[in-house]
């Protein structure tokens, strides 16, 4: 059994290679967060738009 | 003649919620995979989080790419308005020679619906059709959650 020091470090290949974005398709605007501030704020936004608000569907679930 | 591009979706879907953690660059997705909404009144908005992925090969690294979202009910006919966004994905410094980069794109989407039935959020990446987010709509009594209209 390998030792814990012997676990790979994790060098993700996804760094720094993603968007936040807002995308509205109620008025077609969508907004792009790309520094690390604003993908906060993204990440914010999205925390606070997870099925919270009134205008939400009565339920969300997968069919299948 | 430029070849096609070889960009591939390889995930799409909504979520109770999803984000790139800023620091790692990974997706962190709850509640991912929803596609069936039962809604009280129609028409109605509201916002879900989403994520999306795509890969892309090594000689298209830095190429910008126009992203475009359209939602479309059980007709075919457009809901609400397209909108498009640009991003560069760049591969990072580790990468192996001939490495498929991958691209997140996670947020929030304000969605429109005005009719029940089966709807799909159609993703176009430089104009072509390249993935979709398929979900269908129901009317529901509010009071009991039971379902009061047929989506088909």
């Amino acid at each position: 059994m390998s030792d814990h020091k012997d676990r790979p470090q994790e060098l993700s290949s996804a760094r720094g290679n993603f968007a936040v974005v807002r995308i509205d398709l109620v008025t077609g605007q969508s907004r792009v967060l790309n520094d690390a501030d604003s993908a906060q704020e993204a990440a914010e936004a999205t925390r606070r738009a997870a099925l919270k608000n009134d205008d939400v569907p009565v339920f969300a679930s997968s069919a299948s | 003649m430029n070849r096609p591009s070889e960009v591939k979706v390889t995930l799409a879907l909504l979520a109770r919620y999803a984000e790139v953690a800023p620091d790692s660059g990974l997706l962190n997705i709850v509640g991912g995979g929803i596609d069936v909404f039962g809604v009280a009144r129609l028409p109605v908005r509201f916002p879900m989080a989403f994520a999306l992925q795509f890969r892309y090969p090594q000689e298209e690294s830095g190429v910008p790419r126009e992203i475009t979202f359209a939602t479309r009910d059980r007709r075919l006919e457009i809901v609400g308005q397209p909108t498009t966004f640009e991003v560069t994905p760049r591969l990072s410094e580790y990468h192996a020679e001939g490495w498929r980069g991958i691209f997140a794109v996670t947020g929030r989407i304000d969605l429109v619906v005005e009719s029940t039935g089966t709807h799909s959020i159609g993703i176009q990446i430089d104009g072509m059709e390249r993935g979709d987010i398929p979900f269908q709509v129901f009317l529901v009594d509010s009071n009991n959650g039971e379902q009061g209209q047929n989506g088909s």
